[in-house]
């Protein structure tokens, strides 16, 4: 058994990186890389040779190239103390077109010409961009080189990459002066340093609460350990980390009395115990230096709405299991009262939902639900205390799913029906109604009860087609809006995390079932 | 087009006309099919009501015995399947005993009826359309009433199934429910038979079982689960389980047809030692006529849905009197004769929806006389033991009445007339 989870979790990650891969090719590759500025304001503010080098710049950081500005190559020579910083100065100077190079210049561009030509770089130089002998603007002359990264290099930052674990060492910050060190405190200074409430604390990591406790939910939280998978490139997130994008929560702002480190008291929904350092945010910020002793300012704020994962999460958590309480049952009752009044009933429920496209039943729901007083558009803060919000979109996941149940569950118990030990134990005495509640009911539930952790799990891949129609503020819009905007970064960390949801929900499907039916067994060899 | 059809018709010749007759029973018009449909559901229902109400009233389903030393009689038993081609008169009138401490084989070829008459016995029948629609099955209660079978309603017959009677399958790898642990499955039966017994006693009884049907292992055995055993095993496990409540009839239907010939002996002979240790009956259903020479007391041949002779294994394997049942001998192989080929019965089974109303073997017999045109043949009794249905025998035997059929567009009919039916069956 352990054996064969080690190796089916082994084939798994294997997959999961064959997705990623896949869809690597797929946006780096294959897409037109220019659409990524499609929607950037930033883009179009600048122009000429400015615009080039702000695209190279934003392709490196978005893991596309390796680009190397033809200054920074003289900088590192420099710093390398190759040359001294007269001569820097002197070659970096290089003219508006190449005529006009001085000897040095054209000496230096040489050399930087053979180096990129040793690494694999291609040399690009744009001349200046001139409007009656001035320079336009962003028009300045630009040299630099670049290469393309190579699937695999990608693929192996990426998943290198993937999870971080914070340590001492992490912040690179040449003028970080502090001890770099671990601390632990029985009493938590976010809360004014009096309550006792133990925490881990850091100096020199990413954050500064490493473990900490609070009244929510699970109450021990952590920040050692944290996933990276990826940064938005464009659209409202932009530059925020897909991970981030999925679980902070959203709506409005809730105040409450917070004991900054310098010890001001003060309303606000900062949350203290996500504090990540900034370098150098605290120098000259006169209204950070009123409440930060240290460079870990970045907080984050208490909002009082779920986060994207979260509704998802909720809202198809609920239709599940009410999925799985109504629909298991009438599936029985279908199956136990075959050709009879409510298996037709039921059968035509499920022709209906099998028929009709997603949208449409959905689209009908809505329409029902507001002839009946229901809220059809989400809102985040109101749904907060008006239950009816939530009414529309868990019926609408839920009903689906209950068809889809009903005729499966319906569909394996009159299979089993006809089977010979069905026979047998009427011939050895058992009415029908113990027949179907002990021996088909466990058999019909073998090929259900896989399907059961892709339900659970599944939930947090959200809805797209509900949430959109009801505005839900899930998960389930997060790729088709990336897709949308060519925000490559979330489409493959939503590509990810879609990919570990269904393999993980596979290998617990089969552990699951291997628990209900004997038959399966995962030590003994194939016969 | 038509040329071609002309053509085929006249070059074909006779056996055109042949395909015609076949197109007739193989082929259903629209109308004929809705019209099937209507009678099947009208007739269903009205077999269910009348079921429902004889249930009710215990009158209707308490009898005697007619010899209070057979287990089960069978008295012109009909069960007739109301399918969708027409109704299928798959076991049309069949009548014998089952006496008690005996084994009784009951042969014939695929689809002559055998399995029906033990699902009759048991009730199993494919309800609505399944129907026993005539006669009687007398089962002896032991105390000197019977129960008929026919008319008891379906909460009795589960405290009879598995208590009274009980069967084993064919097919012992799906008999067993592969999620459940052999020793729950053993303990069932029992717990829901006895249901004083305390847990301690059912296991020892379950366990009791197992050594019974040669399990040395049955502690093991008593945790495993059915895809752990051996089909051997799992068929002494279905041996167990059917005869965990001591039935007075044990009801084997091919219990050995899918097992390899050293275990079906093991089976075999572990089935006849059961059967005189808790004093039951076998209703043993074959078409393997060496199992039926080796374990049987009683023979009944069938052939279409009819008991064509009857009698104890010497009358039947060394005296057959029937042309069905001299042309299975002789179409056994013999050990030690060469022959070239094996002797078979020329032709085919009539078809069950479209009987003939001359006897049944006719068509295939070598030895027909103009005798066989008419009726269909009668019971005669040629000697004491053996009864055989064949107009060879008409100026011989003693004759004991012919096979009642039921006519299912009568049952539809008048509701007194089948009141009477019922008290003369």
């Amino acid at each position: 058994m352990k054996q064969y989870l080690i190796k089916r979790i082994l084939r798994s990650l294997v997959s999961i990186v064959i997705v990623v891969a896949i869809v690597m090719i797929l946006i780096y590759s294959l897409l037109n890389r220019d659409m990524i500025f499609a929607q950037d304001p930033m883009y179009t503010k600048v122009s000429n040779n400015q615009q080039v080098i702000y695209k190279y710049r934003n392709w490196k950081n978005y893991g596309y190239i390796d680009y190397v500005p033809y200054t920074d190559w003289l900088q590192d020579l420099c710093n390398k103390g190759e040359i001294d910083e007269e001569t820097r100065r002197a070659a970096a100077s290089f003219g508006r077109k190449p005529e006009n190079d001085s000897e040095i210049v054209t000496e230096y561009i040489a050399k930087f010409e053979a180096y990129c030509a040793e690494n694999g770089y291609t040399v690009q130089r744009l001349n200046a961009v001139t409007n009656r002998k001035k320079l336009a603007p962003g028009g300045a002359q630009q040299l630099f080189a670049y290469r393309d990264r190579s699937l695999l290099l990608r693929l192996w930052t990426y998943f290198s990459g993937l999870i971080q674990v914070d340590n001492i060492h992490n912040v690179e910050d040449p003028e970080f002066d502090g001890e770099r060190k671990l601390s632990f405190t029985w009493k938590d200074p976010a809360y004014g340093g009096e309550k006792f409430s133990p925490a881990v604390m850091g100096n020199g990591t990413t954050h500064k609460y490493l473990l900490y406790c609070t009244n929510k939910f699970p109450f021990i939280h952590q920040n050692l350990l944290f996933l990276n998978l990826g940064k938005s490139y464009s659209g409202n997130n932009k530059d925020q980390d897909v991970y981030e994008i999925m679980t902070t929560t959203q709506g409005n702002w809730v105040q409450s009395v917070i004991t900054y480190p310098t010890g001001l008291v003060e309303n606000s929904a900062d949350d203290l115990h996500t504090a990540v350092y900034v370098a150098g945010s605290l120098e000259g910020n006169p209204v950070l230096q009123d409440r930060f002793t240290d460079n870990y300012t970045s907080t984050q704020t208490v909002k009082d709405s779920f986060s994207r994962i979260g509704y998802s999460f909720v809202i198809a958590i609920i239709s599940t299991v009410l999925a799985y309480l109504i629909g298991l049952p009438i599936g029985l009752w279908m199956a136990l009262k075959k050709d009879k009044l409510i298996d037709k009933i039921g059968t035509a429920y499920i022709v209906f939902i099998t028929a009709v496209p997603g949208v449409g039943y959905i689209l009908m729901f809505k329409a029902a639900g507001a002839a009946l007083g229901l809220k059809t558009t989400f809102q985040m803060t109101e749904a907060n205390s008006n239950i009816s919000y939530w009414v529309l979109p868990i019926v609408s996941l839920a009903l689906p799913w209950v068809a889809s149940l009903m005729r499966w569950l319906r569909r394996y118990m009159i299979d089993q029906m006809n089977s010979d030990y069905v026979k047998f134990a009427r011939s050895g005495g058992l009415s029908e109604n113990e027949i179907f509640r002990k021996h088909i009911f466990k058999n019909a539930m073998i090929p259900i009860v896989h399907g059961i952790p892709g339900a659970i799990l599944g939930a947090m891949a959200g809805a797209f087609i509900t949430e959109k129609v009801y505005t839900v503020p899930g998960i389930g819009g997060l790729l088709i809006n990336a897709i949308n905007q060519y925000d490559n970064g979330v489409i493959v960390g939503v590509t990810l995390f879609y990919a570990t949801i269904s393999v993980v929900s596979l290998i617990l499907g089969d552990v699951l079932m291997s628990l209900v039916d004997p038959r399966i067994n995962f030590t003994a060899k194939a016969r | 087009m038509s040329d071609k059809e002309e053509l085929k018709k006249t070059s074909v010749g006779e056996p055109e006309e042949k395909e015609n007759k076949k197109k007739k029973t193989s082929y259903i018009s629209a109308k004929d099919s809705r019209r099937i449909t209507k009678f099947n559901r009208k007739i269903t229902k009205k077999l269910e009501r009348d079921r429902e109400q004889a249930g009710r009233n215990p009158a209707a389903y308490t009898t005697k015995m007619r010899d209070p030393n057979n287990v089960v009689e069978f008295d012109n038993m009909c069960t007739y399947f109301f399918s969708d081609v027409g109704t299928v008169k798959a076991v049309d009138g069949i009548s014998f005993d089952v006496p008690k401490c005996s084994t009784v084989g009951v042969v014939g070829e695929s689809g002559c009826g055998k399995s029906v008459t033990s699902l009759s016995l048991m009730q199993l029948l494919q309800r609505p359309a399944g129907q026993t629609v005539g006669g009687e099955i007398r089962l002896n209660m032991g105390d000197g009433t019977a129960l008929n079978i026919v008319n008891t309603p379906i909460d009795k017959m589960q405290e009879l199934r598995g208590n009274y009677i009980s069967m084993i399958f064919q097919e012992p790898m799906t008999a067993l429910n592969p999620v459940f642990r052999i020793g729950r499955q053993v303990n069932e039966v029992i717990e829901l038979h006895n249901p004083d017994m305390t847990e301690e006693e059912v296991k020892a009884r379950t366990l009791e079982m197992l050594e019974l049907v040669g399990i040395a292992n049955k502690e093991g055995v008593y945790q495993m689960y059915p895809h752990e055993l051996s089909g051997g095993m799992r068929q002494r496990v279905c041996i167990a389980i059917a005869l965990a409540c001591r039935p007075g009839l044990i009801i084997a239907d091919e219990p050995t047809t899918a097992l390899d010939v050293t275990i079906q002996a093991q089976i075999l002979d572990l089935l006849q030692n059961l059967k005189d240790k808790i004093n039951s009956s076998i209703m043993l259903i074959t078409h393997d006529l060496g199992v039926v020479a080796g374990m049987a007391d009683y023979v009944v041949v069938m052939y279409a849905g009819r008991v064509i002779e009857k009698g104890t294994a010497d009358d039947i394997f060394h005296h057959p009197a029937h042309p069905y049942t001299i042309g299975l001998m002789k179409s056994k192989p013999v050990v030690g004769k060469k022959v070239d080929e094996l002797y078979n019965i020329p032709g085919s089974v009539p078809n069950p929806v479209d009987m003939p109303n001359y006897c049944y073997f006719r068509d295939r017999c070598e030895m027909h006389c103009e005798h066989c045109s008419g009726k269909y043949p009668p019971e005669i009794r040629i000697s004491d033991t053996h009864v055989v249905s064949c107009y060879r025998y008409y100026e011989t035997g003693e004759i004991l009445g012919y096979p009642k059929t039921v006519d299912v567009e009568e049952l539809l009919k008048p509701k007194n007339q089948e009141g009477e039916g019922m008290n003369n069956g």
